[in-house]
Parts: structure tokens; sequence; C-alpha cells
């Protein structure tokens, strides 16, 4: 039986990693280690292209520390109920997402946890319109 | 006498597995059987010199052929932008393939999982016209939900050498136009998950994406060309019915990039979108091809579909770029970003 591979279309599978650099998202958000902070909202943001959320968080070594996090753009996140003033200056809040690669203070949000223990999840799911 | 057994035999299951192995050779209609999100694409397989080179919806899919059984490796990208890999496996029986699918390298918080273990198969490419043909185009008006699936998010393409070189300089970060709210162009607002509006009336169609503000108008009442008409991100656009199908022609665009992968679109491109309606006219489903011979070898391909929901809201997409720029400043890179302005789309 005759194996026939072509060797040259294996190469842009073996250099998959590399095009990971091209787009923002993979470029700038470490897809392996998503992580929790949390902090207190400094500033809202609450426009597209990507919504933000500027946030005081204290490290181990007591110091505070301005994130820049950001989430999907407003008009898929009020489809959702997330409004905004969902989320307010002062508010205290945990963000799990994805970090910088570089920058290790901007975040990629995927869930806000409110202190009410309410969960707001900023993935792209299933498209559910209702108005 | 053994011997001229053994010869005839090895000679017979010779020739049996190099036919089967050429039954592969051509365009094939792939439908994955995903729950959550069926998929469907174009596939094509070529023997060529070097082997057994694929496609699948017009981008290189690494491929594998022994006898009569097939492996496909396809990269996309998940929702979230993370960059992993379709392998299909299948056997090649009757005129058809069927197989399972396996993905490799999911991130897992991207919620692409879901995937592992769907059948899919493969049958010869048949364009047929629709079930149900659009009669008259006004039949396409209304609002339209995006829906998830079909569309593989294909990410790496047939690129020409020049366009190779352009995108290892390309850097998303800076360069992606949506980050400074510039029009990502036609090819975003067709392919991304925004409701649009389509308007039918007075020789044109209107079209109104909530992605970007966008909006278009493509005339269908036969004009010729105008004289001039100024390139712009959503270009020039002319439709017509055909064999039940609502196929819109596309020209006068500007450059700009294709999907996050930010591989490049010229100011030479055409682009070609192929609306239907499902059988009960709820549904509408479109396919894109972009025809860009300065860039690509062979045309990109993308898919979409939507539902009717007349009562949903289009929302206003309010964008400001200033999060970005004051991104570039806290980080050192305004001057980076200022110098790259020759090269940015």
């Amino acid at each position: 039986m005759i194996a026939r591979t072509c060797i040259l279309f294996i190469l842009p599978l073996l250099l998959a990693g590399n095009a990971n650099a091209h787009h923002s998202y993979a470029a700038e958000f470490d897809r392996d280690a998503p992580m929790t902070i949390e902090g207190v909202v400094t500033e809202v943001w609450f426009k597209s292209p990507h919504v933000r959320y500027y946030l005081t968080v204290t490290d181990e070594d007591g110091n505070k520390v301005t994130w820049d996090t950001r989430g999907l753009t407003p008009v898929k996140l009020v489809r959702q109920g997330w409004m905004k003033d969902t989320i307010k200056v002062g508010d205290r809040i945990k963000i799990f997402g994805h970090v910088g690669r570089t920058n290790k203070t901007i975040m990629s949000i995927l869930d806000v946890t409110l202190a009410d223990g309410s969960v707001l999840t900023s993935r792209s799911v299933a498209y559910d319109i209702k108005n | 006498m053994r011997l001229i057994l053994v010869a005839l035999l090895t000679f017979s299951f010779g020739v049996h597995a190099h036919a089967d192995e050429s039954e592969f050779s051509g365009m094939w209609m792939l439908d994955v059987k995903i729950p959550a999100e069926p998929l469907a694409g174009l596939l094509e397989i070529e023997m060529t010199d070097d082997g057994w080179i694929a496609w699948v919806e017009g981008g290189p899919a690494p491929v594998t052929i022994e006898g009569n059984h097939i492996e496909i490796l396809v990269d996309a990208r998940d929702r979230q932008g993370f960059l992993f890999q379709r392998k299909l496996v299948g056997i090649l029986e009757n005129g058809r393939i069927d197989g399972t699918l396996t993905s490799i390298d999911v991130v897992e918080s991207a919620a692409e999982f879901g995937e592992d273990g769907s059948s899919w198969s493969a049958e010869a490419f048949v364009k047929e016209p629709p079930s149900q043909p659009v009669q008259d185009i006004s039949e396409l008006s209304g609002t339209w939900v995006p829906l998830r699936g079909v569309d593989f998010r294909k990410w790496t393409m047939a690129l020409t050498p020049a366009a190779k070189e352009w995108h290892a300089g390309y850097d998303a970060r800076m360069d992606e136009p949506q980050k400074r709210c510039i029009s990502p162009g036609l090819y975003s607002a067709v392919t991304w998950s925004f409701p649009f509006e389509i308007v039918a009336a007075n020789g044109k169609v209107v079209m109104l994406y909530e992605a970007f503000n966008l909006s278009r108008r493509v005339f269908t009442d036969g004009r010729d060309d105008p004289d001039f008409f100024p390139n712009s991100s959503m270009g020039y656009s002319t439709g017509q019915l055909i064999n039940g199908e609502f196929v819109i022609e596309t020209t006068l665009v500007t450059q700009t990039v294709r999907d996050f992968n930010g591989e490049p679109i010229s100011e030479n491109a055409s682009m070609t979108e192929r609306y239907r309606l499902s059988d009960d006219g709820q549904r509408l489903s479109v396919v894109l091809t972009l025809d860009d011979p300065d860039n690509y070898e062979r045309a990109p391909i993308r898919r979409r579909v939507w539902t009717r929901q007349d009562d949903a809201v289009i929302y206003p997409f309010e964008c400001d770029p200033d999060s970005f720029f004051r991104q570039l400043f806290n980080e050192g890179r305004m001057q980076e970003y200022i110098d790259r302005t020759p090269i940015r789309p």
C-alpha cells in the first residue's frame, strides 16, 4: 500500500504556533493560564470595540496595581442583561480571564463575579437575541 | 505455483489500493455533525507529483491517504480567537467518506469543546439549486440573527509569496482596523456574528449591519457600472437572482485584512455572496468567496447562517478608540504605532 503524504503541506501545521502571533487576541493574551484577580473598579468604559474595566488590585507585596481588563462589545453584553451600570466605579469584583503575554496587568475577561456572588460571562456563546 | 499466486494476489491488492486512492481526487462537500454547531465546507483533493494535497474552504489542509483511509488536519480559530486543529479521519467506501473528528489543542475556556468524537462525512460536491428558490428579492427583507456553526473558521489560506511577506510583518495588536474603530470591511461584516437587516426596495437592497454601524447598497436594477465610484471598505455591489439564489458581486473595496489572522485583502479583490433561503423562509445562508489573486492562490470561502427574527433590535455600535490608544501610551508603544502607519491597512 502506497502512502503519499504531502510534506510541503505539513509545514504550515508545524508553524501554526507562530500564526498565533498575528492575531491580536492570541498575540496579546496567554491562552494557557487563565487566572482570577480581585479588586475595586476605578473606571468603567462601556463602549465598543470592547468594554473595559480599570481595576485597582492589591498584589502579593501589598502594592496597588491598576489592571486594564476588557470584555465583549457592549451590544453582545446588553443582550445578556449586562448593562452599563451593572458594574460601577467603587464595586469590588473578581475577574477570571486570560492575562496579557507581555503586559501582565491586562486581562481579557471570561467571567466576572460581583459582590453579591452573581456571575456574568463575557464569552462568545450561542446567539439568542431576545429584545 | 505458490509464488505465482502470491504475485497475482499482491498485484491484485496493489491495483485495488491504487484505485481506491484515486477516488479521493476531486471536490467534496464536508458535513461535520457537531450537535450544537454543525459545520459545512468544501474539501478539494488533488494528486500531484509530490503526493496528495488538499484544501478546506480554500486553505491548505495537510492530508494523508493510504488506500481508502484519509486523515486531514484543518486549522481553525475558536470564538475567542485562539488557534486549534481539527483532525478528520475517515474511510472512503462506495463513493462516500465517513469518519470521526478529533479536536487538538483546544482551549477549554474558549468554549470550543464538544466537537471531539463527532462524526463527519463527505460526498462528491454537486452544486444544486436551492430546494426553495428565491422568487423575489423582497423575500430577503427582514432582520437576521446569526446562528452558530456552519463555518469552519479556517485559519490559514493559500497566500501568494507577496501576501506571505506582507503578512509576516503584520502585527494585529496594532494593525487590526477594528481596534481603532476603523471599518473592518465587507468581508468581516458578512462573516462576524452580529445581526443585520435587509431592506429590499426600489431597485436596490440595503443591508444594515450592527457591527460598526456598517451599511451598503446593492444595486439590483441592472444599471451599468458608474464611470467613477471610490473604493470603500464596503465596496460597490450589484446583485441579481440566479437559479434561485441572490448573488451579489462586489468590487472597489479598500485594502484590509481577512478575519483575525490578518491575511491581506487588496483593492483589486472581488467578493461573491450567494444567499439562499430555507424552505420555510426563516433561515438565510450565504457562501462568501473572496477572489483576490494578488494575495491568494486559491479563493478563501466562508459560510454563515442566520435566522429570521424581525422583532430583534439592531443596536447602535458606538466605537471609541480611546482605550486602545491609552493602552499603547501606557505600554510605551505609541511611537511604534506611528512608525507602522505606512504599512497599516
